[in-house]
């Protein structure tokens, strides 16, 4: 917490600067200028368009009912106000200001288009920037798709909307988690998800399971505690080029996400409610033929009927935001009670917002914004935990056991599970709590002192706790005296920003913005773990006659400088270039200091007056280039890596210190990445069709590998910059207006992305990760490597009398990252209230390992055992194929239906007959069907969460539900 | 207030936010675990890290030991155990160089030879009392020579001069080896007589239950008799006080590590004493039970026992063994032809009943040169013996060698970490 007085330092200046604030200049005035934003074909309001007077700063959002109040300090004279939105035509009006200080601007009248190249975008810039000035592709996602979206966290939503994002949902507990992988895997060692930052506040995502509670089958991460609801936009920057203001943090991408805001107004209140019912969508084949090896009748159980349910949750949603003169203000409060479709699994959440937006002069303005979160979540124990796995319990126990059986004299389940605790005893008497507290807190001061000059100050802080907790009760198996756990992780992320920008012209034709900053980030996580045994009756906490403690604590921190110059020539012809200078602690003091420039250029053909003779169905062409460098940290755990350490032993009673087996590296510096992207973006038609490509090529250097060391140095390893690594692929999205009348209208949204990784040196003896994923320079990263088939020439497996043949030696046998992603998106409204959205998403081409089915079959509950039970093979042969774990490597190539949405905008006459302005039906389906060949719960499934390397293997992780949902939504 | 006087305001509290964040500090240190810098730079440290010297050869010690025990015929692999504990127990051709057998010893052992190395440069430099860093450096000399001596035993060749920076340390060869365990023992006597180890060194930083005047001279013993260097042993032995023993101890949090892996490591790990070493016992000799315990198992390759000794996870391990000793010194002296003075010697470690020290006694008849008649005969006795005396200790390999024993290899192959990371390795010495 050293740096708490450099935030100090920051928070004096800027406050003497506000002080110093006088009243604004003799001859502008406070104008408000109010007007609506509506779609031209149906007039139905556009809420979250951002309309702004050009050539000015002011501006505002328009709010649910499509109107916007903008309060500007102006001199009297004609503005032109812009209006902007995703998938919207981009549209201007003349305003006059004269002596009436509250103006009513004509309505903005808004049309369908699929593409529309003067959004505004804030990320990875180091001011405001339309998309058209951009060379780099940055994807933006509103909150259409997110808080109206039938899910429970922003990264769900995500899914399918975002082309060259791989998002999987790594398993259906309550409250998982998804990993997300943008441009595929840029790291071996390091982390490989981006950067999140909300309303400028970087937060934490942290995926660290702190107990083994099956902790593979349980991998959530910390992205999932937002709420949806509170979701305004979303902006995605893929890799290097996009993202090499951030530095050394930015390999990965970043992804932005920002929160709604009040518009000047009165009061406006949001309430809905949604009920949501979940089941298992697929079983698995269980050996369920009714008779023993012998041929003779036997019962056989399905246990899969003990562990699953129907699960019943409600989301319940209010906010009001509105302000007046100089105060706007959002205030949400969003109450999450989710029953989870494994029995004993449950997820609540509390989730209360305030974003406060103040202007304490004409040119100075403060925003603020609180985000407090309180999560309960019931886990189970599933996945490779054999203690106490529910999955796992019942995949190791034959169908022949009957786990509900109880014995008559107790009452208590007989312990009859085959290795492990009995399951249901385990829902019953087991505790496996984890409790989450976070607080959420920024705030900006923005200046606006000069025409052209913007300043801004902003802090954010993420302060999360969380406790995970395992209680196993006395007489357990495997803990006779019982155990009881609790791990406390605290932690706390700090950014503080100071961001300036000039825009200026030279001449007739050249607009220029100059731009530079200063960014720190500290990093601080302390772990506390409690355990005892021989436990103390009655309670459930770590109070035990042997107990343990231990304390560990790390720390981070990222300093950097930037300056960035964007060039404009006539609207058309833009470049940019920018540097990041930038240090981080985890760096080794030559290092330390790393220099990331960027550069780009977009050019608008279609302004070109040659374009003219082009057909006049095409409307709109851009061409864009772009290359920049970013970087990645050792990750939080080898945040001290560059100094040889010791650690503590113990002899004879004594304390002792000797050298950790990691030697110190103090020529440590950040994974490197090199990228370049092209495209062009192209509009059809009068904007009806939009295309969108981009290629990009990735190449990081300087990837950090645990090096091993000669044994007779007395070091096991040393963490260096040694490995290289490329990524490359297409991204294609294609926008179409396929109908827009005011009877019906039909849009369709189709995005392709296809991503090739590859290991291109490797100063290291190849490496496996997880069970059987595998790092080999020529390969890309985390293919399987397996028992495999022996094989002929013609790829065909070698057979023997009893079955197949293995091969005598490990091969390369898969891949856990797909071909190529797709996903459709159809929106359908009939009228001018029915609308019906539907989602298709599918990834093609990749292999999951089924690990749960190979346990399955061993232990006589799998459909290779039921096949022997039918007696279609021998038991020679269903040895010989379990040995074979290729045998359990399938096809995971999977489309979802991912959502469909048919929503209901209640007539108004209607809705006031309740007192309000605006009511909305809405029935959805998430997840509804999946087209796949995989045989387990879910092709979309990854028991090794954010782990970098290891994925794509299922090993009785909880499946993801099928989920309908009723909500409704009123306006008032 | 006009705009340029905004623009006067803004622009220098932005400079002055800047510069308050460029405070930042990067320089941050470890708060879990201390920095080699920190550790080697004061006494206090300096005399932690000689602690943590005794603890890593402590935990250590069992992978030479096991090597010795398992290719010898003390213990034997358990049913469910490793596959290369039980290939190693059978013997054979075919070996992994890639599995403990090989890479554990080598690992551990230069592990306590890098600490050592630490103390020996950093002990010097931090101004701590002459006393006190005699008592350091000679026991920096002892463990590093100690650590050299086990490797020896298990391997041809080994590299001397290693340092963390360098991995490709050049391999000595096996008499220069040799001659440097000695010589870094000569250094830790030179140092311990000519300025005696300071109280504080021997009561709070020396473990508990040892006597480094005595261990040099133990392990000097040893080990010239384990290299040919008999006089070097007779000299060496005869500076041992017969009358009292000292242990490697462990305690509660600090587990003898043969328990902790033969015992309570699990199956798959479990090795037990070979029921041969009961059976092929002289009837009444009542070291036996010292160690082993009779049981009905039956391992991976033979029938075994149970531990007995290493039952128990505070265990000691001998250090300093008097009847080690005697034999040492029986064993020169039958080399030498001193028939009798041998005889001598085995019949002091046989006779006894009873012992005030923590050591097995055997209570079996003295023998006489009616029993054995030559040096033969005696030199048989002195390996039985032996066997008896020092189970367990990391030499029934190598005294199976020296008394012309088949044993079921000669050497082990130098671990394929090594050969693979150390251009220098001999590649002759990667294979069996």
């Amino acid at each position: 917490m050293r740096n708490l007085s450099s935030i100090l330092h920051g928070v004096l200046a800027l406050a003497a600067m506000a002080l110093l604030a006088g009243p604004s200049s003799a001859s502008a005035q406070d104008y408000t200028i109010i007007g609506r934003v509506l779609d031209a074909v149906t007039g139905t309001p556009i809420s979250g368009a951002q309309i702004s007077v050009e050539g000015t700063s002011f501006g505002a959002l328009a709010d649910q009912t499509g109107r916007y109040s903008i309060r500007a300090s102006l001199s009297a004279g004609t503005y032109t106000l812009r209006v902007q939105y995703i998938g919207r035509a981009a549209g201007t009006q003349e305003v006059t200001l004269g002596s009436e200080l509250v103006v009513r601007a004509p309505d903005f009248l808004l049309r369908e288009q699929a593409l529309e190249l003067g959004e505004i975008v804030v990320t990875g810039v180091a001011g405001p920037t339309s998309k058209r000035a951009l060379g780099t592709t940055i994807s933006t996602v509103d909150a259409a798709a997110i808080s109206d979206a039938a899910v429970t966290t922003i990264d769900q939503a995500l899914q399918g909307r975002v082309a060259g994002a791989t998002i999987i949902s790594n398993t259906g507990t309550p409250g998982g988690g998804v990993s997300m992988r943008l441009r595929g895997t840029s790291s071996i060692t390091g982390g490989a998800e981006p950067l999140f930052i909300v309303d400028g506040v970087v937060i934490d995502n942290n995926g660290d399971q702190q107990i083994n509670m099956g902790y593979r089958s349980n991998p959530s991460n910390r992205l999932a505690d937002l709420d949806p609801d509170d979701i305004e936009r979303v902006e995605i920057l893929k890799g290097a080029a996009a993202a090499a203001l951030y530095g050394s943090r930015a390999n990965n991408g970043v992804v932005q996400i920002f929160t709604k805001r009040g518009q000047r107004g009165a009061p406006r209140f949001v309430f809905s409610s949604e009920v949501h019912r979940s089941d298992l969508a697929t079983q698995l084949p269980w050996a369920l033929t009714p008779v023993g090896l012998d041929g003779g009748p036997v019962t056989r159980y399905n246990h899969e009927d003990l562990l699953f349910r129907d699960a019943w949750s409600t989301d319940s949603y209010l906010s009001v935001s509105g302000g007046a003169e100089d105060t706007r203000y959002y205030l949400s409060v969003n109450w999450l009670d989710q029953e989870g479709i494994q029995i004993g699994s449950g997820h609540e959440k509390l989730n209360l917002r305030l974003n406060l937006d103040q202007g304490i002069t004409d040119w100075l303005e403060v925003a603020a914004g609180a985000n407090v979160i309180r999560i309960h979540t019931d886990l189970q124990i599933n996945g490779e935990n054999g203690t106490g796995g529910l999955l796992t319990a019942i995949v190791f126990t034959p169908t022949t056991v009957d786990l509900a059986e109880k014995d008559p004299e107790t009452g208590a389940y007989v312990n009859n599970a085959f290795v492990f605790a009995n399951p249901l005893s385990v829902v019953d008497d087991w505790a496996t709590p984890q409790d989450i507290r976070r607080f959420l807190g920024s705030f900006q001061l923005r200046a606006n002192p000069i025409e052209g000059l913007s300043a801004e100050w902003r802090l954010g802080y993420d302060n999360t706790e969380m406790e995970t907790s395992l209680f196993i009760p006395r007489g357990a198996t495997g803990a006779p005296t019982g155990r009881a756990l609790s791990v406390n992780r605290r932690s706390s992320l700090i950014n503080n920003d100071i961001v300036a920008n000039y825009q200026w012209a030279y001449g007739e034709d050249l607009d220029l913005t100059t731009s530079a900053g200063v960014n720190s980030t500290l990093e601080n996580v302390q772990n506390l773990n409690l355990g005892a045994t021989d436990l103390a009756p009655g309670t459930e906490l770590v109070r035990g006659a042997v107990q343990s403690a231990s304390e560990g604590e790390v720390e981070a921190t990222t300093f950097g400088y930037f300056l960035q110059q964007q060039i404009g020539f006539r609207d058309r012809i833009f470049l940019q270039g920018g540097l990041r200078w930038d240090a981080s602690s985890t760096f080794g003091e030559d290092e330390r200091w790393q220099l990331y420039p960027k550069m780009s250029a977009s050019w608008v053909v279609s302004e070109e007056s040659f374009f003219d003779a082009m057909p006049d169905a095409v409307s709109e062409l851009r061409l864009r280039a772009a290359l920049g460098y970013a970087g990645n940290q050792p990750t939080l755990g080898n945040a001290y890596a560059r100094f040889a350490r010791y650690g503590t032993t113990n002899n004879v009673g004594r304390l002792g210190l000797v050298p950790l087996g990691q030697a110190g590296n103090p020529d440590l510096k950040p994974e490197r990445q090199r990228e370049w992207e092209a495209g062009f973006d192209l509009s059809l038609l009068d904007g009806r069709v939009g295309l969108n490509y981009t290629h990009y090529d990735q190449f990081i250097e300087d990837l950090l590998l645990n090096r091993p060391f000669s044994p007779s140095t007395g070091y096991a390893n040393i963490l260096q910059n040694v490995g290289e690594m490329s990524n490359w692929g297409d991204e294609i999205e294609l926008q179409t207006v396929n109908v827009d009348r005011e009877s019906f209208g039909w849009r369709t949204q189709v995005i392709y992305s296809r991503n090739r990784n590859i290991v291109d040196s490797l100063a290291v003896d190849p490496f496996g990760s997880g069970y059987n994923n595998w790092v080999e320079q020529g390969h890309p990263i985390g293919v399987f490597r397996m028992d495999a088939y022996e094989r002929n020439a013609d790829g065909s497996i070698v057979m023997d009398d009893v079955g197949p043949v293995e091969s005598p030696t490990d091969l390369i046998v898969g891949n856990p990252w797909p071909d190529y992603a797709l996903s459709i998106a159809n929106d359908f409204r009939v009228g001018r209230r029915l609308t019906l959205s539907v989602l298709l998403d599918g990834q093609i081409g990749h292999e999951v390992w089924n690990q749960t089915q190979r346990i399955m079959d061993i232990f006589g509950a799998g459909p290779l055992y039921d096949q022997l039970l039918r007696g279609e093979i021998t038991t020679a042969y269903r040895s010989r194929v379990q040995g074979i774990w290729e045998a359990y490597l399938e096809d995971a190539s999977f489309v979802k239906l991912r959502n469909v949405t048919l929503r209901y905008d209640v007539e108004d006459d209607i809705a006031a007959r309740f007192g309000v302005e605006g009511i909305q039906v809405e029935l959805q389906g998430r997840n509804l069907h999946t087209w796949t060949d995989y045989s387990g719960y879910d092709p979309e499934v990854n028991m090794f969460g954010l782990n970098t390397v290891a994925r794509g293997v299922d090993f009785a992780t909880y499946p993801h539900a099928r989920t309908w949902s009723l909500g409704l939504r009123f306006v008032f | 207030m006009n705009r340029k006087n905004r623009a006067y305001t803004v622009l220098p509290a932005l400079l002055v936010g800047a510069l308050a964040l460029a405070a930042c500090e990067l320089d941050l240190t470890d708060p879990n675990n201390p920095t080699e810098t920190e550790v080697v730079g004061t006494i206090s440290g300096v005399l932690q890290v000689a602690v943590g010297l005794q603890a890593e050869y402590g935990n250590e010690i069992v992978d030479p030991i096991m090597v010795s025990a398992l290719v010898g015929d003390e213990v034997g692999a358990g049913g469910g155990t490793f596959q290369w504990i039980q290939q190693v127990d059978v013997g054979g051709t075919e070996f992994d160089n890639s599995t403990n057998n090989s890479e554990a010893p080598w690992g551990g052992m230069y592990d306590v030879v890098q600490i050592a190395n630490v103390l020996l440069e950093s002990a010097p430099e931090v101004g701590m009392g002459a006393a006190t860093l005699s008592g350091v450096l000679a026991l920096a000399n002892t463990y590093k020579a100690m650590a050299f001596g086990n490797l020896l035993m298990i391997f041809e060749r080994i590299p001397l001069d290693v340092d963390p920076t360098q991995p490709s340390p050049e391999f000595a060869t096996r008499e220069a080896g040799i001659e440097r365990v000695f010589t870094l023992l000569a250094a830790a006597r030179q140092q311990l007589q000519s300025t005696p180890a300071s109280a504080t060194f021997n009561d709070e930083i020396l473990a508990p239950g040892l006597d480094l005047d005595e261990l040099v001279d133990a392990m000097t013993a040893r080990f010239a008799l384990a290299f040919g260097r008999y006089d070097e042993a007779m000299a060496a032995a005869g500076r041992v006080d017969l009358t009292s023993m000292s242990h490697f101890r462990f305690t509660a949090t600090d587990v003898n590590p043969l328990w902790n892996l033969w015992v309570n490591g699990g199956n798959s790990t479990e090795m037990r004493p070979e029921d041969s070493f009961r059976l092929e016992a002289e009837g009444g000799d009542q070291r036996v039970a010292f160690w082993a315990t009779e049981a009905d198992i039956q391992g991976a390759n033979v029938a075994l026992d149970a531990h007995a000794r290493y039952s128990a996870s505070e265990a000691s391990i001998p250090a300093v063994f008097p009847d080690e000793m005697r034999l040492i010194m029986a064993e020169v002296q039958a080399r030498s032809g001193n028939v009798a003075a041998a005889i001598g010697l085995i019949n002091e470690v046989r006779e006894p009943c009873s012992s005030s020290l923590d050591e097995p006694v055997a209570c079996l008849p003295a023998l006489d040169a009616g029993d054995l008649p030559d040096q033969a005969a005696v030199l048989d006795q002195i390996l039985k013996e032996r066997r008896y005396e020092l189970f367990a200790l990391g030499v029934r390999w190598d005294d199976l060698k020296r008394f012309g024993k088949q044993v079921k290899y000669p050497v082990m192959p130098v671990p394929q970490s090594e050969c693979d990371r150390n251009v220098n390795t001999p590649s002759e010495l990667c294979r069996m």
